[in-house]
């Protein structure tokens, strides 16, 4: 579903993304991890077509955004690793704007909408989105793009706002997506989230891949010792540094 | 006084936060050698108040003329007063305009402090709540142009009378002006106390309306006031003379001061200190939170199939884009003053429909640009979102570019009906329509150029969205074009209509026909020529 190719990124002399390769299936959590600037933002900037890699190939649902990227952008779903929206639109102005755009169809969405908005415990879509908190805010991004039901989604640090109940909800929904097939690109700093909820992770430094595979897969990779995502994270995130 | 021990007399955090605020406000500038900072940062300052400067210019002399018309005083009718009767009718005036200017400036300030992003991270700091206070005041003087314009225009018409004291009136309107900002500064204490952000908001749209008003209406209510003998004006005013000539006024001690009696000037300098002081000690007890005034009101609403019951609209981009218009007060600003501007004019009878069309198509033409902008701004403030929105983002620049255009044209042919119903030859300016469109659309795709250029642009500030040198860029545009679309063309409408004319006599009329619209054909040339490039332009900023 995700497929990315010799994916580089150049910004002047700086290369924020070196040569990726990443797939993600139907049906698949991955989590993209990576210490702060190590290029995870920029890889899903490109991936969501909102970014033009310098060189590599992307392939989304077997379409390329060179072709056919409006159709691509109707059919994934991005949550930002920050909720901006229109601050002068209300909540429900916002959604009746995403719904306009995405050309959804209400009988299918106003159910789901509902559903979401009781499990998130929205109940401030009449107020203007610049009056909200962060965590409001994020609740307001998730639920946009979940009441879509994507095939694909690409969650940049999700959970960061959201209360222990709203990130619970959005974890079990995001495991019902996954068994729905959709493939799940997130990317999080708590280490926690990913090593419980991924069926494969990807460790990030330098614009480069360090390591891929599943919990099972780092475990063999990293220091014997090392029996956590944290432990294999910080392990194979320090190796790399000391050896650049 | 040493300037070290003046230095020593300001607080060191005031002293830094206004360092670290004017830094901040500077634009970044990769080409340094070409502008110094200063340089950059006066072109800037010009670009943005060139519009009130404009009004100053125009305003001081209509009101010099009528000041001294009226200079006549009040002994001559027999009361026993050291006042003129220019005296009786600018009391009020100055009570009228200051008070605005000062409630504006408050209002602003409100807004400033409570939606300046730094706010909360400098509460944490130690700092003096009144140095943040004082700080964001001196922030926000800027955006009072229209009021310092009024104020300004109106108090140098005043002092030009008193010619032999030039120098004191000059120091009286500093003081005058002065005074106005720390009863602004006090107004805005209050209110900062009382109201939130929204309302703030909405306060100092009104009032800048309000402002705006007086502005535009002032000239009209001169020029009969103009035409009547001094004795008439007196008459009308003797109820109110009492009332604003009394000596508890500020304005009251500001006229005398300016007529020689300087010890007023000291009263005045010593209130505004007062003021000040005030102003400062209570600041410190300032409570900035901003949401406090909505927390409550979040949690009314009803979840459930009320929520979601709205059905998915169409046109989507367009709603929403209208619905962001005409919640921006930049914008609701941009798109009433060319249409407001113009029919006060019109009603007071005080210019030709020549020179409002002309005035009209260069404000309107410089404010599609501006209105692009700003709409810009929506997307920038929330970017990269918008490009993950299923449509082609120049879609979406399409609609900032017509949306304007629309508008605009909109109000040139409200303008045009009520230009024909003053005068029937005015229909043939229908033919203007087309230009206007066009010179519209040009002024909408260059602020959109102008504005994707520069994608590190701070957008912090509203009244700062554009460089100094773009905005004017943006008004040397409108203004060129405007002027020699509408020159040429109301010089050959003139030439069809009532014959040759000026220098136009000596030459053969077929040769002036051909001179006119050659010149009109050559600027709508010129005019598609450049709306081409900037859509080329426009075109390869997005794709790079």
């Amino acid at each position: 579903m995700i497929i990315a190719k010799a994916l580089t990124k150049k910004f002047g002399n700086l290369t924020a993304v070196d040569n990726l390769y990443l797939h993600v299936r139907s049906g698949e959590i991955y989590s993209f991890l990576g210490p702060n600037g190590a290029g995870k933002t920029t890889t899903i900037r490109m991936l969501t077509g909102s970014l033009s890699p310098t060189s590599g190939a992307i392939e989304i649902d077997r379409k390329r955004y060179e072709q056919d990227e409006i159709t691509i952008k109707r059919g994934i779903g991005v949550v930002p690793d920050e909720p901006r929206m229109y601050e002068n639109l209300k909540g429900i102005e916002f959604i009746e704007f995403v719904k306009g755009i995405y050309h959804l169809d209400p009988k299918l969405t106003d159910q789901r909408f509902n559903e979401l908005c009781a499990a998130f415990d929205i109940d401030f879509l009449q107020t203007y989105i610049g009056d909200y908190s962060h965590g409001m805010k994020q609740k307001l991004m998730v639920i946009s793009v979940l009441m879509r039901r994507p095939k694909v989604l690409f969650l940049d640090e999700p959970t960061v706002g959201l209360d222990a109940r709203a990130a619970r909800v959005l974890k079990t929904l995001l495991d019902h997506f996954r068994n729905e097939g959709s493939a799940i690109l997130l990317t999080t700093h708590i280490l926690e989230i990913a090593e419980k909820m991924s069926d494969r992770i990807g460790i990030i430094r330098n614009g480069k891949m360090v390591v891929e595979g599943s919990m099972e897969d780092l475990r063999k990779i990293g220091n014997n010792q090392a029996n956590s995502l944290e432990d294999i994270f910080l392990d194979l995130t320090s190796k790399d540094a000391s050896a650049g | 006084m040493t300037p070290m021990a003046f230095k020593t007399m300001i607080p060191l955090d005031f002293r830094l936060l206004l360092r670290y605020s004017l830094k901040n406000k500077k634009r970044r500038n990769k080409e340094k050698v070409r502008s110094g900072p200063l340089a950059s940062a006066f072109s800037s300052w010009f670009g943005y108040l060139l519009a009130p400067l404009i009004f100053v210019v125009f305003l001081t002399p209509v009101y010099y003329d009528l000041f001294l018309k009226l200079a006549v005083p009040l002994v001559k009718f027999g009361m026993n007063s050291p006042f003129l009767v220019s005296d009786v009718l600018l009391a009020p005036v100055f009570t009228v305009t200051g008070l605005l200017f000062s409630l504006q400036f408050a209002a602003l300030l409100v807004v400033e402090l409570f939606e300046n992003d730094m706010t909360p991270l400098l509460l944490t700091m130690p700092i003096r709540r009144s140095s943040i206070f004082i700080v964001s005041s001196m922030n926000t003087l800027l955006m009072t142009n229209f009021g310092i314009s009024m104020t300004v225009s109106i108090s140098l018409a005043y002092s030009m009378l008193n010619r032999d004291r030039l120098w004191w009136g000059i120091l009286g309107i500093c003081l005058w002006m002065l005074f106005l900002i720390a009863l602004g500064v006090l107004f805005g204490l209050l209110l900062a106390k009382l109201i939130g952000k929204t309302a703030a908001k909405r306060a100092s749209q009104l009032i800048t309306f309000l402002i705006v008003i007086l502005v535009v209406i002032s000239p009209s209510v001169v020029t009969p006031v103009n035409g009547l003998n001094p004795g008439s004006v007196l008459r009308s005013l003797s109820g109110s003379a009492n009332l604003f000539l009394s000596s508890g006024w500020p304005h009251y001690w500001l006229m005398v001061a300016l007529k020689g009696q300087l010890a007023f000037l000291i009263l005045l300098l010593a209130v505004t200190v007062s003021l000040f002081t005030f102003v400062f000690v209570c600041a410190n007890t300032l409570n900035y939170s901003p949401a406090r005034k909505n927390r409550d009101r979040r949690r009314v609403e009803v979840v459930g199939e009320k929520s979601g019951a709205k059905n998915r609209g169409s046109f989507p981009l367009l709603k929403k884009e209208l619905r962001l218009m005409f919640r921006e007060s930049g914008i609701i600003w941009y798109l009433i003053y060319p249409l407001a501007f113009p029919i006060l004019l019109v009603i007071g009878r005080y210019h030709q429909t020549p020179f409002v069309s002309l005035l009209f198509m260069i404000v309107a033409t410089m404010y599609s640009g501006m209105v692009s902008v700003t709409m810009m701004v929506f997307e920038k403030r929330i970017w990269p979102v918008p490009t993950y929105f299923p449509v082609s983002f120049l879609s979406s620049i399409r609609l900032k570019v017509f949306i304007p255009v629309v508008l605009f044209v909109l109000e040139s042919l409200i303008l045009l009906g009520l230009f024909i119903a003053q005068t029937p030859s005015a229909i043939y300016d229908v033919f203007m329509i087309a230009p206007i469109a066009m010179i519209l659309y040009y002024c909408s795709l260059l602020g959109i150029r102008l504005f994707l250029q520069d994608p590190d642009r701070d957008i912090s500030q509203r009244n700062r969205l554009l460089k100094g040198s773009e905005v004017l860029r943006l008004e040397a545009v409108s203004i060129g074009f405007s002027v020699g679309f509408y020159g040429a063309f109301y010089c050959l409408k003139t030439f069809l209509i009532e014959g040759s004319f000026l220098f136009f006599e000596r030459l053969p009329p077929w040769s002036v026909i051909l001179l006119l619209a050659g010149i009109l054909i050559a600027l709508l040339a010129l005019l598609l020529r450049s709306i081409q490039m900037e859509r080329r332009k426009i075109h390869r900023l997005l794709v790079e």
